[in-house]
């Protein structure tokens, strides 16, 4: 790991943010558990936002997260009940969210597969950004360079793809990540530690053969 | 170049910074609001005993079935029996 690289690692742990999510206290959750319906408009009102950017931020499009977004929700009423309290309630939906969007993507691409041939010599290197997703969030002025980004996103792993949106787009701590994705808090940190090496990797190839 | 190269990858990267929350459309919120009425519909328009009862019908059907098909096989093995003993008695005439 050369010194640059090992700054930006610090970096990245000690700017770790700290979780400020109002399901934390979310009062009404043993009346959603016997299935009232205004304990659910308020769960919806509190999280739905936050599950649909996320589920946006994954799946790069406005039809399927909003279809996504709907299955989650349908899933958390329906199991509810077996909601122990061992995590965040939040936690527990980001779980819920982040499976779903991976499901999603993986039947996609099983549907969507054809044949796709990447030269030996850059198979491993380099990233293919090929995506003009424009993301509503971003400003006019950044919707370019945010199709690039979600372009090169969109090429990592999936379960870097995840960490870092879940990080960077979704501001969630590293230890509610850990907890979403069921893994150690070690693995998150390097998992967004090489997500970014990944992201400026193939930024840097899309920078030589476009900007020269 | 480089440095050049640099700024615009940390600019790129930085751009997600800039992403603000987007709020979930009007259609999408009635969608999710309906969510606990459209299972209660469905709760109440097949109830458990209409699907255990469509579940023992079909299993009744398919045992009557593999039954008949069994019984039907064993007799035509018994009349295909009649029919060579009656043939080789012609023919020792």
């Amino acid at each position: 790991m050369s010194f640059p690289n090992v700054l930006e690692f610090i970096s990245l742990l000690l700017h770790n943010k700290k979780s400020n999510n109002p399901l934390d206290d979310f009062p009404e959750i043993e009346a959603l558990k016997k299935g009232s319906q205004s304990a659910f408009n308020s769960l919806i009102q509190l999280f739905s936002q936050k599950v649909y950017n996320l589920s946006l931020g994954i799946l790069q499009n406005e039809q399927d997260a909003e279809d996504v977004t709907q299955e989650i929700c349908t899933t958390v009423f329906l199991s509810i009940n077996q909601f122990k309290g061992d995590s965040k309630l939040s936690t527990w939906i980001y779980r819920i969210s982040v499976n779903k969007c991976q499901e999603f993507l993986r039947k996609k691409s099983r549907k969507k597969r054809v044949g796709f041939i990447i030269p030996l010599d850059k198979a491993e290197t380099t990233i293919q950004i090929s995506s003009n997703f424009m993301h509503p969030g971003l400003e006019l002025e950044n919707q370019e360079r945010g199709a690039i980004l979600f372009a090169a996103i969109n090429a990592l792993p999936e379960n870097q793809k995840t960490a870092f949106t879940l990080y960077n787009l979704e501001s969630i701590p590293y230890e509610e990540i850990a907890q979403i994705m069921n893994t150690s808090l070690s693995a998150v940190e390097s998992l967004i530690f090489r997500a970014r090496q990944n992201l400026k990797k193939s930024l840097s190839d899309y920078y030589e053969e476009n900007e020269r | 170049m480089e440095t050049k190269k640099k700024f615009w990858i940390n600019e790129t990267l930085d751009s997600s910074k800039e992403l603000k929350s987007v709020p979930i459309s009007e259609n999408l919120r009635k969608r999710l609001e309906a969510i606990p009425k459209s299972i209660e519909i469905f709760d109440r328009r097949i109830p458990m005993k209409a699907v255990w009862l469509a579940a023992a019908s079909i299993a009744l059907l398919i045992t009557v079935n593999i039954a008949t098909f069994n019984k039907t096989q064993k007799f035509e093995s018994q009349e295909s029996t009649v029919y060579n003993d009656y043939f080789s008695y012609l023919n020792q005439l």
